[in-house]
């Protein structure tokens, strides 16, 4: 079996912050369950307007968006957020293709990681990313 | 999945359980509708949504193939005709009816799971 990836160990205060873009409550809270465990902080948001405003005056170490947001496209999220900042983003989706994942790379999302996804992968994508060994976005797991 | 991420999603589904159920139950609703050949167009595009939803969030609980069964109902609701429903929602709705049997009796086990 192969070990788990993990973080060095960090006090609370320097645990990365990602913000999670997503309106489903349910899909939230796991994200944040799984992310808190692993020593992550998670900044919540539920609609476009406010995961640009929070990618604007947090300090973050990744972005998560999903494709579907009530009030904006998720592409077009991720591309007004890479306008603003460098860090990873990363692009959810249940509709995950090939076509897709060109696109979401077009507007500037580094990964991208179908849904359904597992506990493992997301835990593994989002170190992945913020360890700085990010895949580009064509090559990332759309098939969970 | 660990043991104790599984503890940490099953404490998920027991925390969100009405909210799914919900969900689960307007997918439903909106097909016996569409067999009837009552269903409304805003009923329709809720439950696409939630059935959406369902198809990409179930599966992460490792109940049964939520992702199937959910797929299958947005595909259904999306586009079989009323005249066609009749034939493929009774079975659907059976399988429905079974996921949230089986959801309870894991959301059960998860209330159990942490009393002990």
């Amino acid at each position: 079996m192969r070990p788990r990836p993990t973080l060095p160990a960090r006090s609370r205060g320097d645990m990365p912050r990602i913000l999670v873009a997503d309106d489903d409550v349910v899909v939230q809270s796991l994200i944040d369950t799984i992310l808190v465990a692993e020593g992550f902080r998670v900044v919540p948001a539920a609609f476009g307007r406010d995961a640009l405003r929070l990618a604007q005056t947090s300090p973050l170490a990744l972005v998560i968006v999903d494709q579907r947001l009530p009030d904006v496209d998720g592409l077009d999220l991720a591309r007004r957020i890479r306008a603003l900042v460098s860090h990873p983003i990363l692009m959810l989706s249940a509709q995950m293709d090939e076509s897709l994942m060109r696109l979401a790379h077009e507007a500037g999302v580094t990964a991208c990681l179908g849904k359904p996804f597992r506990p493992a992968q997301l835990r593994q994508q989002v170190i992945a990313l913020i360890g700085g060994a990010a895949a580009p976005a064509g090559s990332s797991d759309a098939t969970p | 999945m660990d043991q104790k991420t599984t503890l940490l999603v099953r404490g998920v589904l027991e925390q969100h359980y009405d909210t799914i159920v919900s969900r689960i139950r307007s997918v439903d609703s909106a097909l016996r509708l569409l067999a009837d050949g009552a269903l409304d167009p805003a009923v329709r595009e809720n439950a696409l949504v939630e059935a959406h939803r369902l198809a990409g969030t179930l599966a992460i609980f490792e109940i049964g193939d939520a992702e199937a069964l959910f797929t299958s109902s947005e595909q259904v609701l999306q586009e079989v005709p009323q005249d066609e429903a009749g034939a493929r929602v009774p079975a659907l709705r059976g399988q429905i009816q079974t996921f949230l049997r089986q959801l309870s009796e894991a959301a059960g086990q998860s209330r159990d799971g942490e009393r002990t």
